[in-house]
């Protein structure tokens, strides 16, 4: 009998973050190999690439993510997906190791970027951006109150989750900056 | 989008017009392909063959900026013809309503214009009140000042001779495009438009999408299941970040971000911003702002926030001018920029004018990059043609998780908010943005902390002291996404607890809530994103009111209430949306409150009015689509003497910066490929996807090949007055000249996911586009531009 | 044995290449390195290859009627023939059918290239990795219900079941294509070599899109021979793969047949 994913999980104990397991696309135990999928957890996310929102299971063995498909309960893409939807597992293991795991820093007049810690990233970020607040705030204009300021640009953030747009927005607001856009206006 | 994806199987007409769903939104062709299955047709109207045009019943061929007038064309058809749903044309939209007499129209400006300001006095674009101050109405729509009447005349204009000479489709073409668009007028018959980029990439942008909400609203197509308007997202959170408020204009919800002329205090605010009604029909939602700016205040600045000192309304910036996209680089090469913060974006590759765009970020002190890839615009210090050591700029280029990587929510288009799961450790010291936003803050109120303790002058440190911030609980390193998640639903003040929705906001400061659309997304219940009920309700139209959580109100479908007659029946009972039963909505979430019934209220509730404005005051450009040529064009406009929309501004610091057709005789014109996204930084780093599209290409015309003795696959270079650019030419039947006022416009398409960096990389189209934006958002003109070609 | 079978109908087809990468990830395959387009239109890779065991080929549009262009855009991968020349002729056996579906095993395989040389749509390929025969196995080693390109695909073009259904499904629509928008509708792998698990529906007749029509059989005799003749001289290849190959392809020169290149 052909055990179906759903019931191999069952089976194995195995929960999922969101405890969502797929539907009955899927047959585990072949011939003498070892399922692609066995021993896998499951976790279900949203394509980052366009709107339509498709959903995607991914499967980790060891922390490690082996597979990423169409949720096949996903109502909108019943588990199918475009070419970069398909592709999502090399953005999270990327063959060619183009992913960024270092903070990086070019000095001004530099010509190669050098490593850096985050913790000094961080610190050397946050004086820049409370030096150039504090050089470039407008607290009155023409007898209004604007608290401003001027010298900072914020740009980006459909890439980002809700959470995080939010949060961003809200920083961007209280630090003064109203040089606030992104990919929306382009 | 006015509805979801799976909707667009219930369309009896697909309009796909300025976008390519097949490529760039691949997954709603599986409902593109159910409608035709089911019968339905679907027109592409594209100056391109695409890949939706390949599985198209009806393909339509158009000049890039010529939509008005194909669409104006279209408007008039329905007209003359008497192909409206009159009902719905009568109930739902100010076609009765009457204009004041002193509105007109004279060889392409509509009253009130002001050339030198180049912006337009809307005051005789309104409506003629009763003592009531109520609109007057005419709903025989005989009054030669009522909407329709306006319509017939500024519209009949648009002949088919006209159209066919100024977009380059043939008449007959065309003609078939309109019976079959008019052929939904029938209240059993439903269209479906889908947009995109290339609608909204021009000059006359918005109005090119006013053209379609006037054309579904005298079809009577908005509200029901299988019509509405879908403007098409390009990334996966670009509704969920619009909805934050990550836009110089607008703050969290489409509240308007507070300028400083117009709103010096709350009180100014909360007048200008909040639209009064007389008309006891309407429900005018937006008269509920106030409860929703006070309680994002609240939320952001808690306990400071007083009603006494305006729930600290001052401590918001306020801009004295516009900062748009193009301002923002005009602004920063002109030096008055210390540093940018970039959150996963690569304006080298998006942005107009590339070339301009990197000398502008060469004047920045520093710039801060957080991303998971080496991005192009992260490396424009060492771009071919830069001059390291002569640029001065510090970048700090951050680490940061993808996707997977990380938990929180996402919007797609149809505004479902869907919440997504970490699956592993990013890589190395990668962290998520959420992380990264959270230490900024907590670094920066740190040395604001200590400036104020040892009594250093710092600029203005109250909102960054007093900010209702505090998401990474004791003892850990994360802060906690779903802290945040809770604040943007909002919550109860005294008791913290969480509210069920924004109908329980308040205007007192008793409540905190983060982004008022987003309220009832997580309540008491807890995380209503994360639901996954797959079943389907009502008409079982593919709502799913069980699967995520949908803004606003887990409403799938808006101008719901459209969908029925004042009886409350649906119009197209096969496939009904809500029905009112006589004391209760049935169906999807109803706009506007459960109690008020159809007959006692209008539907369009965002509209003062209430109902679907087919004449609008409410853009900077007049108050009917016209048709304009873009900035840059190798015609005339045959519809008046002028040549651009007279409400476009051209920055001083860019007049220089536009070609002539004498100089460069081709229309340019950008667009997008399924295997790559957005700036490309995504998808050039993959393997899987560099196979399938390796290099910058463009697409011209076998004939223009021919003349330019140009073969599929050389090496060709693009110029424009900006800038000039190598690319590979794919010659090609899909693309063809057009016959445009009797002769004929050859077309150079380029893809844009190329620049200097990543695995796989090319010349940025952007380098060849200008900046110049639409007149009401200012989104530049990326579709319409002009060019020379050679073989390189 | 599965009775399933894909079901390609191309006028379903919007050329997402979602099948193509699909196979890649589930199958663990590298993306190949490619320039610019190796055509016609977007087509990328050029052929099948031994790490792209699907792709996507654009034939130039047909815009003869304006108003409807037609484009052909057709997935191509292995077509499972039921009597397949590939397995016919592998000397050792190294192909044969899982469940009906026509599947190499690499551990068996010496690279002759015989599969390469007598499938007439060029699906077996030989690794310059390791010298062996690869092509699409139906995910019949990486086992799952529905296979991952037929899986993905958002449209419906690809789909996947038992063969009698998705064979009457197709005559249905060919009957209603013939008759509505493409008159000149065909129809593929219901009967060649004795039918196949990939039943096509085209928008035109195969040979235009380099499709044989009544693909030739295998000219069994010089086969046959050869194989005898394989059989003879591997007795003196001392189980070594090179050696065995090398026998095979002198075998096969002396039966008149050719030998297969390897393409990566």
């Amino acid at each position: 009998m052909p055990v179906t994913r759903r019931d191999f999980l069952k089976l194995s104990g195995f929960t999922t973050a969101g405890a969502f397991l797929g539907g009955t696309a899927f047959i585990t135990g072949c011939k003498g190999k070892p399922d692609k999928l066995s021993g896998t957890r499951e976790s279900s996310t949203i394509c980052p690439y366009c709107g339509v929102g498709c959903g995607l299971l991914v499967s980790t063995r060891n922390g490690r993510i082996v597979n990423i498909e169409g949720d096949p309960d996903h109502p909108i893409n019943r588990g199918s997906l475009c070419s970069k939807g398909s592709a999502l597992h090399q953005v999270a293991v990327n063959p060619i190791d183009r992913r960024l795991d270092r903070v990086r820093y070019r000095r001004p007049g530099g010509t190669e970027w050098e490593e850096i810690p985050w913790d000094r990233a961080l610190e050397m970020i946050a004086e820049r951006v409370k030096s150039a607040r504090d050089r470039t705030f407008v607290a009155r204009e023409n007898g209004v109150t604007v608290n401003r300021t001027e010298g900072i640009v914020g740009l980006g953030g459909a890439a980002l989750d809700n959470e995080e747009c939010y949060l961003w927005s809200k920083l961007a607001r209280i630090l003064g900056i109203t040089y606030l856009e992104h990919q929306a206006r382009i | 989008m006015t509805n979801g994806w799976n909707d667009i199987a219930h369309a009896d007409v697909v309009l796909v017009m300025g976008s390519n769903p097949a490529e760039n939104h691949p997954i709603s062709f599986k409902y593109v392909t159910r409608a035709r299955e089911n019968g339905g047709k679907l027109i592409v109207v594209d100056p391109r063959v695409t890949r939706s045009a390949s599985v198209a019943d009806l393909y339509a061929p158009i000049r890039p900026g010529a939509d008005i007038a194909f669409l104006n064309g279209i408007i008039n058809y329905l007209l003359q013809n008497d192909k409206i749903q009159r009902e719905y044309v009568v109930e739902y939209t100010n076609a009765s309503y009457l204009i004041d007499p002193a509105f007109g129209f004279h060889d392409g400006v509509f009253s009130g214009y002001d050339a030198g300001k180049k912006e337009y006095n809307r005051g005789s674009w309104k409506y003629q009140l009763d003592s009531k101050g109520i609109p007057k109405q005419d709903t025989t729509l005989q009054d030669p000042n009522c909407v329709y009447q306006l319509m017939k005349r500024h519209f009949s204009r648009y002949t088919p001779e006209k159209i066919s000479a100024i977009t380059g489709c043939p008449a007959e073409t065309w003609g078939k495009v309109a019976e079959l668009i008019a052929s939904t007028h029938r209240p059993d018959r439903v269209m479906t438009i889908m947009y995109a980029m290339g609608t909204t990439q021009h000059t006359v942008g918005t109005q090119n999408i006013r053209a379609y909400a006037i054309i579904q609203l005298l079809l009577g197509n908005i509200g029901l299941a299988g019509g509405g308007i879908q403007a098409l997202r390009g990334e996966s959170n670009v509704q969920g970040s619009t909805d934050a408020g990550l836009l110089w204009h607008i703050i969290p919800g489409y509240n308007p971000a507070p300028l400083a002329q117009k709103h010096p205090n709350l009180k100014a605010y909360i007048e200008d911003t909040t639209p009064k009604t007389n008309d006891p029909k309407s429900i005018n939602w937006w008269s509920n702002r106030p409860k929703y700016v006070v309680s994002m205040l609240k939320a952001w600045f808690g306990d400071a926030a007083t009603r006494d000192n305006g729930f600290c309304y001052d401590w918001l910036p306020k801009a004295s001018k516009p900062m748009p996209y193009i301002v923002v680089f005009e602004d920063m090469l002109a030096g008055k920029h210390k540093g940018a913060i970039l959150m996963g974006t690569n304006p080298l590759v998006g942005g107009p004018n590339a070339d301009r765009s990197a000398k502008a970020l060469a004047k920045l002190d520093w710039l801060v990059c957080a991303d998971l890839w080496e991005t192009d615009t992260s490396v424009f210090w060492k771009q071919p043609g830069a001059n390291s050591r002569a640029i001065q700029t510090e970048v700090f280029l951050l680490p940061m998780a993808s996707s997977v990587e990380k938990e929180g929510s996402v919007s797609n288009s149809s505004r479902w908010a869907q919440w997504r799961y970490k699956a592993a450790n990013p890589p190395g010291t990668a962290q998520s943005d959420l992380w990264f936003i959270d230490r900024l803050f907590v670094k920066l109120k740190a040395l604001y902390q200590l400036d104020v303790k040892n009594g250093r002058t710092c600029a203005f440190p109250d909102p960054i002291l007093k900010a209702n911030w505090n998401y990474t609980h004791a003892g850990e390193e994360e802060p906690d996404v779903h802290a945040v998640a809770k604040e943007i639903n909002g919550y109860a003040w005294a008791n913290k607890k969480q509210l069920k929705n924004f109908t329980e906001l308040k205007d007192d400061g008793t409540t905190a809530c983060g982004n008022w659309i987003y309220s009832g997304s997580y309540t008491e219940e807890g995380n209503l994103m994360a639901r996954r009920n797959g079943k389907d309700v009502g008409g079982m139209v593919g709502l799913y009111p069980g699967w995520s959580w949908s803004w606003p109100m887990n409403r799938r479908i808006i101008y719901n209430r459209a969908s029925v007659k004042r009886n409350g029946e649906p119009w197209n009972p096969a496939k009904w949306v809500v029905k009112w039963t006589g004391s209760a909505w049935k169906g999807d979430v109803v706009d506007g409150g459960p109690t008020a019934g159809p007959s006692a209220k209008n539907p369009f509730i965002m509209n003062p009015e209430g109902v679907g404005k087919l004449f609008s005051s409410g853009l900077t450009d007049g108050p009917f689509p016209e048709h304009y040529e873009p900035t840059e064009s190798p015609v005339r406009n045959l519809m008046s003497s002028r040549a651009l929309n007279p409400a476009v501004k051209i920055l001083d610091s860019v007049k220089n910066d536009f070609g002539t057709a004498a100089q460069f005789p081709y229309i340019g014109t950008s667009y997008r490929v399924t295997e790559h996204w957005q700036a490309g930084a995504m998808t050039r780093n993959l393997p899987w996807l560099t196979e399938l599209v390796p290099s910058m290409f463009c697409e011209i015309s076998v004939e223009l090949a021919a003349q330019k003795g140009i073969q599929n696959g050389d090496r060709v270079r693009v110029m424009s007055k900006r800038g000039s650019i190598e690319a590979r030419a794919l010659v090609t039947e899909r693309v063809k000249a057009l016959r445009v006022n009797g002769r004929d416009v050859e077309m150079v398409g380029l893809i844009w996911h190329f620049g200097h960096g990543c695995a796989v990389s090319g010349d940025s189209c952007n380098t060849l586009t200008p900046s110049v934006g639409d007149a009401n958002t200012n989104i530049p003109e990326f579709k319409a531009f002009l060019v020379d070609i050679r073989k390189a | 044995m599965s009775d399933k079978a894909f079901l390609l109908d191309t006028t379903k087809c919007t050329g997402c290449r979602a099948c193509q990468v699909a196979c890649k990830q589930w199958n663990d395959l590298p993306g190949e390195q490619t320039d610019f387009f190796a055509g016609p239109e977007l087509t990328n890779p050029r052929e099948l290859s031994a790490i792209t065991w699907n792709h996507v080929k654009f034939f130039p549009v047909d815009r003869s009627n304006p108003e409807r262009p037609v484009w052909q855009i057709m997935h191509k991968k292995c077509y499972h023939c039921f009597d397949a020349n590939c397995e016919k002729v592998c000397p050792e056996r190294a192909i044969s059918k899982i469940d009906g579906w026509v599947v190499v095993d690499q551990s068996k395989c010496i690279g002759c290239g015989a599969c390469v040389n007598e499938c007439v749509y060029k699906v077996p390929h030989l690794s310059v990795r390791d010298d062996k025969s690869y092509k699409c196995n139906g995910c019949m080693v990486n086992r799952r219900e529905v296979p991952a390109c037929a899986f993905a695909c958002p449209t419906g073009a690809l789909t996947y079941g038992p063969r009698p259904k998705m064979l009457e499904e197709a005559e249905s629509r060919l009957r209603a294509y013939k008759g509505g928008s493409f008159p000149s509708a065909s129809l593929y792998g219901k009967n060649e070599y004795d039918g196949m698990r990939m039943i096509v529906i085209l928008k035109d007749s195969p040979d235009k899109f380099g499709v044989p029509v009544n693909p030739p059989r295998l000219e069994i005799t010089k086969v046959e021979h050869s194989k005898d003749m394989y059989a003879l001289l591997s007795l003196f290849t001392f189980g070594l793969k090179p050696l065995k190959r090398s026998a095979y392809r002198l075998s096969r020169s002396m039966s008149g047949l050719e030998n297969g290149e390897r393409i990566s």
